[in-house]
């Protein structure tokens, strides 16, 4: 390892080495367009590794051989040569380059590079894509943009998590989210702490950032574009670019005011039937959870049991839904102030953002504050500074398999009770409730008196300063860092069904403070030597050193057993249990990467990082990763006709980067002992220590192993970007195929090696899939042009194999339906109880007129995969017309195939509630065959099923019992046909406005998820009770997504 | 040049700064586990280890199930209604929790005590402790063979040096691995040393001479195991028990479960929770056959009655979870801080009877009413009382004493808490006869799942098989 250091600190040295002296030349460099000087123009001496740029003020000064050929060249411009004669001025201006317009893209460390240079797939997004929509969450702004991007948000509740991934999944229970890159400083961008199939869900930490101080995205999507991130770069990289003043006109000075505030509402609600009561078998029960009763016009007078008299429900069907929701509102507001001038830049902004959920009780409320700017200490020393902070409060509600979660009871609410009319709590004791459901909690009396919130103060930002140390060769250091810290208090009140306390005598209660930090700090230093070979060849090298540390601390205390109700103090609790996590971990990267063009039309690009970190093995924590491509623009070599085609480019890469397993897995641990703690069957105590005075501790059950290595990934790409017709239309295709190998996970091995499972390396994803970018401008005139983007995505993750002997592993779920890694199986599968088929396929339906069960569809005894997570492919539509002064865009995905486990429309055809179950009275026989399993086991079919199905019983039983018991039978296509985003814009007139100090003034109206077709049943399907965690496809009465209108005013002073 | 000086000192801090940064040293303190310690001191293992043996091996699931099969109480509720019906003890899921709990949880830790203490360990010296271990070692190896019979044991424990250990026959254990483990045990406890586990013994307290005995103890029960094999020696036998308890009060017993919720016994625990053993027809009728002053101490009336007593019949009981219909063991018997025995001085008493069967019928017969006595006294029964029992000519035959008498009666003393030893004894002897109307219990415990799922090329028998393969040692 110390080898390595050397190294590098040698590369350092190498800039000294250069230098020469001989004829001294000055000049300026001008833009050929306007005239204005240009700074950070290269000037290098053809063929010599001499070279300088031009200060500021567009000056320069070299001292040259005569007869040498002077090179300038500037990123987005014609390069330009001069071959040195007797003169002592040259003065050159110099002319955008129209095919490379703006082509300039932010690669790997804030490296700017020409698109046709990359030999990988890079895509942006620009500030005002991401902000037109008026969306507070800048990952949920960002759906649909990005060719193979896929966010999954968990709900529309404000603050809510989301699931980010690039091209699949790399990992099969480790992260496969990106790296978060904020102005060349990496970023906390998950949640830390991932959402389970009950609780409450943790706002993933990109909402921290004001999506309206972003300048620009650029999306590394494979490795071979993040391989200088090495460790972290498996999954790919968002490399934001927040607004900062740079390319403003010098002595300018703009005050820009953003405002708009949108309407959110459900999107969805689901479709119930409104014909039966409360009860099971047609028989009124007034204490059932089913709505399996009678019908409700035939229900005459009863005794009510809340109401303690007679009632006549003769058709009284209440809407238990639409009183529980309400219309949401989101205001957003940003101020920033940016300038340029001979200084340097700078860009101060301050923002808020205001919201209301569509569910009362929730909301978010954040305030971001940030300033940005860079100065020119001298020609040679420019230094600047990066600050942000953000303030984030989560008001939010449980959700998932939570006895408190509010639409546990308010969709299944039978349509006989009126959860809103009825009293929710008796009239002497707040804390008794009063609901149709014995165990858990009423909605209203939950939103009343329970209470969860989160709050994030967060700091970021970065100090960097570069030093151009001669020609062409410039050294760069940045100093970053991000700390944040998330406190919050969930509160089950007294009496909170999910706390057990809905006894006769209020009880329970839990009340949970938690106190989570996180400090990253990055040091980055690197050296850049651009060069000129030879008339034909450039070369660029990059090499530097990262230094990355990161450090967390979880505490959470919980309290349960609330002694006085509304008291909302953990010391007004029976009892308080403490737990407390952290970790610290460190990687120390070196880096280079060398670039060679040739003609402009041929580019070579290699890098090489070595990265040591620190939770891998002592011996064992140095790992070299390479990348290798090359893209070809042949048609730079050709005289093209500007009607044709303009441009065309073959590019083909390969790289491998690691990912690290969990931390602290390379030693074995002791944990907390006790006896009987292995589970099963004697219940939640046994022995607990302290017990006699004593404690102990057990050798933890998890083998960990000296001998890891990080997951290993390499990808290879390839793709072609064709534009013709002076660039109206422009084809971007990538294939890629990623091989992850090394997998860290942990390996279930039989007890008898004395542990239960193994934290080692094992398995194989492979992940195939294609991606094209189409763009169209099918109209371009003076007043009218019309700008069409297509994504199209498609990839498929699959499992080669697991471990020896490991057929799955369980990512999250229940105990049957499951979120599973199957080997052979694309990544993940859902699990659980199938249908029993024949052998053509069709639905075994019961044929034993003994049986209840008679003509009702068979589970398959063993149970099996039921569902592909995964869709065949996403599309974006994005469409932008410019006409005049007004601007409408919009942007429509599709997204086909992928299964999701609807847990809540089952529990509405468990309840009797869903529209599905509505007829009970007209005989239907079940598709399929039919047969019944003989004494040996053995199915035996008995022919198609014509058995008529005709009770109002028969009916229940096979909605509540035989479909129920199939959980195949509650997996549904989540394919989407979605209106996600419309923004219709107007600028004002500049003639009115420059009057009144105002140089722009817009007005716009945003609509996000406006319509959406889909056969998936009652609810959205993009919804999910997995958070931010890698279990997705399962969703268990998770919180609602909205659907918003809205509208904005943007003005510059 | 001067430049080029600032330059130097530049790269020479940083090299400086990074190597610092990277080395294995600091690494190293990096990647140390704030979170749970990668080593902890005897102090903080014996009371696992001590724990364990009570409650792990001997008190929860295993216990349980042999209860139900050898028909000490009747299973009138869930999984164990299930298995008192044999509708679900074939499952190979029956037996996962004691088998990953034997051997990735109990053995172990019984495992870092002894290499802690042994001349390389970070402890050594601590012959006690080591001695203690093995003990408990043998004990739990023991509990493992009766419940599968062949099992991983020289290729066990080595993670992932073998992650896929070949089974050992139950003879090899049997005759290669527990009496040396005892044997060197007992040595270990008679070395001179200043260290005792004191307090952190939970079963003893540190007390040598009471696990000196345990160890003979232990060495006679797995020496009368041998009964049906032609590794039996009724001499080795003799000679070991002679060196065991002299009395109640030095017996491999449990005494110290508190009134704590986590501190209670487990069948006390199980008995509020899931409620679901109830009193056998089969130990009824042995003991009211035979007039048994214990039987109104140890059986309780029917819920909500005084004097209705209803145990229920193996094989055919209803499911009784609201615990209404059959009779439970008295709160005599089953309360937060009963005694948990795991080998009493009656059971060495019993050993030393049927070791003596075949040679000397008096001193049989003499060590068979000293059986008996222990056991009625540990239910406070009085001498006249015990008497009037032994006077019963079908507990004590004027003429030979056979073994059925003897086991019977080892039967009984073995209830309530002590059904894994019934088990082993009925396995081995065929006594008493079993009175389940379905059949009788398996000869062993299905594998568990988790090895025919990454074990399977060693696991030597499928789970089908529990009926039909019975144990090396068994009749």
């Amino acid at each position: 390892m110390k080898k390595i250091c050397l190294i590098f600190a040698i590369l350092v040295f190498l800039g000294n080495a250069l230098s020469a002296q001989e004829r001294r030349i000055t000049g300026t460099v001008t833009d050929a367009v306007d005239g204005s000087t240009m700074p950070g123009v290269t000037i290098s001496v053809q063929g010599t590794t001499q070279g300088t740029i031009t200060d500021t003020n567009g000056r320069y000064e070299i001292t040259v051989a005569e007869g040498a050929t002077l090179v300038f060249s500037f990123i987005g411009m014609v390069t330009e040569r001069r071959v040195v004669g007797t003169e002592s001025v040259i003065n050159v201006s110099l002319s955008m380059d129209l095919a490379t317009l703006q082509e300039i893209v932010v690669t790997a460390f804030g490296i700017e590079r020409e698109r046709k240079a990359l030999s990988y797939s890079v895509q942006e997004v620009s500030g005002e894509m991401m902000s037109q929509s008026g969306n507070p969450s800048m990952a949920n702004a960002l759906q649909g943009k990005v060719a193979g991007v896929i966010v999954r948000q968990s709900s529309g509740m404000p603050g809510s998590s989301s699931h980010v991934t690039i091209r699949g999944s790399r990992s099969f229970t480790g992260n496969n989210q990106p790296l978060y890159v904020i102005d060349g400083v990496p970023i906390a961008s998950g949640s830390d702490v991932s959402g389970g199939v009950s609780g409450t869900d943790f706002s993933s930490r990109f909402l921290d950032i004001n999506p309206e101080d972003i300048a620009s995205i650029s999306i590394l999507k494979g490795p071979a574009a993040s391989a200088l991130y090495g460790m972290r770069a498996t999954n790919g990289v968002v490399i934001i670019t927040t607004k900062s003043g740079r390319g403003m006109a010098k002595g300018q000075t703009q005050v820009n005011f953003s405002t708009n505030y949108t309407w959110d509402e459900i999107s969805r609600t689901p479709e119930l039937q409104s014909t039966y009561a409360q009860g099971a078998g047609g028989v009124l029960n007034q204490n059932s959870s089913l709505s399996w009763g009678p019908r409700i016009d035939t229900l005459g007078t009863y005794f009510h049991r809340v109401l303690q008299q007679d009632f006549d429900g003769t058709n009284q069907v209440f809407d238990n839904v639409s009183p529980f929701f309400q219309t949401g509102h989101t205001l957003n507001a940003t101020i920033d102030v940016s300038g340029a001038g001979d200084f340097g830049n700078y860009s101060v902004g301050f923002g808020q953002t205001e919201q209301t959920g569509i569910i009362d009780k929730t909301g978010m409320s954040r305030s971001t504050a940030r300033l940005a700017g860079t100065f020119n200490i001298s020609d040679r020393l420019t230094v600047g500074g990066n600050a942000n902070f953000s303030s984030l409060d989560v008001d939010k509600i449980p959700g998932g398999s939570n006895l408190s979660n509010p639409l546990f009871t308010v969709y299944a609410a039978p349509r006989s009770y009126d959860l809103f009319g009825l009293p929710h709590h008796d009239p002497n004791d707040p804390y008794r409730q009063i609901h149709y459901r014995a165990a858990m909690d009423n909605p209203i009396w939950a939103m009343e008196n329970s209470s969860f919130f989160e709050q994030t103060q967060r700091v970021f930002g970065n100090v960097n300063a570069g030093y151009q140390i001669a020609d062409g060769i410039k050294l760069n250091y940045r100093l970053g860092t991000d700390y944040f810290i998330t406190d919050g208090k969930e509160v089950y009140e007294k009496g909170s069904g999910n706390t057990g306390g809905r006894t006769a005598i209020p009880s329970g209660g839990q009340i949970m403070d938690f106190a989570y930090t996180r400090l990253e700090l990055n040091s980055n230093i690197n050296l850049t030597i651009n060069r000129s070979l030879t008339d034909d060849i450039d070369f660029d090298l990059l090499v530097g050193s990262e230094y990355s540390d990161i450090q967390r601390r979880f505490m959470e205390n919980t309290g349960r057993t609330i002694t006085i109700g509304g008291f909302r103090n953990i010391n007004n609790t029976g009892t308080q249990t403490v737990f407390e996590s952290s970790n610290w971990q460190r990687t120390v990267g070196f880096f280079g990467n060398l670039g060679l063009s040739w003609r402009s039309a041929l580019f070579l690009n290699a890098s090489g990082r070595n990265d040591i970190v620190s939770y891998m093995p002592e011996g064992n924590r140095s790992f070299f990763y390479p990348s290798v491509g090359v893209g070809f623009a042949f048609t730079e070599l050709l005289d093209l006709d500007e009607g044709g085609l303009t441009f065309a480019k073959l590019r083909a890469s390969w790289a491998q980067v690691g990912q690290g397993g969990p931390l602290y897995s390379t030693q074995n641990i002791f944990i907390t002992g006790g006896a009987a703690h292995v589970g099963g069957f004697i219940g939640p105590q046994g022995i607990q220590f302290p017990f006699q005075n004593q404690t102990g501790f057990t050798l933890s059950s998890v083998l960990r192993s000296p001998d890891l290595v990080p997951q290993n990934t390499s990808t290879t790409e390839l793709g072609f970007d064709a534009r013709f017709i002076n660039n109206r239309i422009g084809i971007d295709y990538t294939f890629y195929m990623i091989d992850v190998t090394d997998q860290i996970f942990a390996v279930p091995i039989p007890s008898s090696t004395g542990f239960t499972s193994e934290l080692r390396n094992a398995g194989r994803l492979e992940t195939i899939g294609h991606e094209i970018v189409f763009n169209i401008v099918p109209v371009r005139t003076q007043d009218f042009e019309w700008n069409i983007t297509t994504n199209f995505s498609t990839y498929k993750n699959e499992v080669l194999e697991l471990a020896p002997g490991v057929t799955d592993i369980f990512l999250g779920g229940f105990v049957q339906p499951n979120v599973r890694a199957q080997a052979g199986s694309s990544y993940p599968v859902i699990f659980g109880t199938r249908f029993l088929r024949d052998d053509n396929g069709n639905i075994v339906n019961l044929d034993n007129p003994n049986s209840a069960f008679h003509g009702m569809p068979m589970a398959d005894p063993e149970a099996g995969v039921i569902g592909d997570v995964q869709p065949d492919f996403e599309m974006n539509f994005i469409n932008n017309f410019r006409y005049r002064n007004f601007n409408l865009s919009f942007q429509i995905d599709w997204r086909q195939g992928g299964y999701m486990y609807a847990g809540n429309t089952r529990l509405q055809k468990l309840y009797g509630m869903d529209k599905m179950t509505e007829d009970r009275e007209s005989p239907f026989v079940a598709p399929g065959v039919k047969g019944f399993m003989d004494a040996d086991g053995n199915l035996v079919i008995t022919g198609d099923n014509d058995i008529t199905l005709e009770t109002n019983l028969q009916h229940q039983t096979y909605w509540l019992d035989a479909m129920d018991a199939i959980d195949e039978s509650n997996v549904y296509e989540t394919s989407f046909v979605r209106f996600r985003e419309l923004s219709i814009s107007y600028d004002l007139p500049l003639a009115a406005l420059t009057n009144i100090g105002i140089s722009r003034a817009s007005v716009f109206f945003t609509g996000r998820n406006l319509f959406l077709w889909t056969d998936y049943p009652n609810f959205d399907p993009e919804t999910s009770t997995g958070g931010a965690g890698n279990f997705q496809g399962l969703e268990y009465v998770a919180l609602p997504q909205t659907r918003s209108y809205g509208m904005g005013v943007r003005l510059s002073f | 040049m001067k430049k080029h000086n600032l330059y130097k000192i530049f790269a020479a801090l940083l090299m400086i700064f990074v190597i610092t940064a990277c080395s294995e040293e600091k690494m190293n303190e990096i990647d140390t586990n704030p979170n749970s310690p990668t080593d902890v001191p005897l102090s903080l293992l014996m009371p696992q280890a001590t724990i364990d043996i009570p409650v792990t091996v001997s008190g929860i699931d295993l216990s349980w199930y042999s209860s139900v099969f050898v028909e000490h109480t009747t299973g009138a509720h869930a999984q164990l209604r299930a298995a008192d019906r044999r509708t679900a003890e074939i499952n190979p899921t029956t037996g996962n929790n004691q088998w990953n709990s034997f051997y990735a949880g109990v053995i172990p830790n019984l495992n870092v005590i002894i290499e802690k203490t042994g001349p390389d360990g970070t402890e050594p010296g601590r012959y006690v402790h080591m001695g203690i271990a093995k003990v408990m070692k043998a004990y739990t190896v023991a509990r493992i063979t009766d419940t599968w019979g062949d099992v991983p044991y020289t290729q066990a424990w080595q993670g992932s040096a073998n992650r896929a250990p070949e089974y050992d026959t139950q003879e090899f254990i049997y005759t290669q691995v527990l009496q040396q483990l005892l044997d060197e045990a007992i040595a270990d406890l008679q070395t001179e040393t200043v260290y005792n586990p004191g307090t952190t013994d939970l079963i003893f307290g540190g007390d040598v001479d009471r696990w000196i005995k345990t160890a003979y103890g232990l060495k006679a029960r797995y020496l009368q195991r041998l009964s049906n094999t032609t590794h039996y020696s009724a001499t080795a036998v003799i000679a070991a028990a002679n060196n065991s308890f002299t009395n109640r009060a030095e017996e491999f017993t449990f005494r110290n479960f508190t009134e704590a919720p986590t501190g209670q016994h487990t069948w006390y625990q199980e008995s509020n929770l899931r409620k679901h053993h109830v009193f056998s027809k089969q130990v009824y009728d042995l003991l009211n056959d035979r007039e048994d002053p214990r039987l109104p101490v140890w059986i309780a009336p029917v819920a909500g009655t005084d004097t209705v007593f209803n145990p229920a019949p193996n094989g055919d009981a209803q499911n009784d979870q609201g615990g209404t219909i059959y009779s439970k063991a008295s709160s005599n018997i089953v309360y937060a801080t009963a005694p948990l025995e795991m080998m009493t001085y009656e059971e060495v008493l019993f050993i030393k009877a049927e070791a003596y069967l075949g040679s000397n019928m008096a001193t049989a017969k003499e060590y068979y009413v000293a059986g008996i006595t222990s056991a009625m006294e540990r239910y406070g029964v009085d001498a006249a009382d015990i008497q009037a029992f032994l006077d019963n000519e079908d507990v004590l035959p004027a003429g030979n004493l056979t073994l059925e008498h003897i086991i019977t009666q080892k039967y009984l003393a073995f209830w309530l808490y002590n059904p894994v030893e019934a088990f082993n004894d009925y396995r081995r002897t065929g006594f008493p006869e079993m009175t389940n109307v379905i059949g009788p219990p398996p000869h062993r415990f299905p594998y568990p799942q988790s090895e025919y799922d990454s074990n399977s090329d060693n696991v030597p028998l499928g789970p089908e098989t529990i009926y039909t393969v019975k144990l090396w040692w068994a009749l």
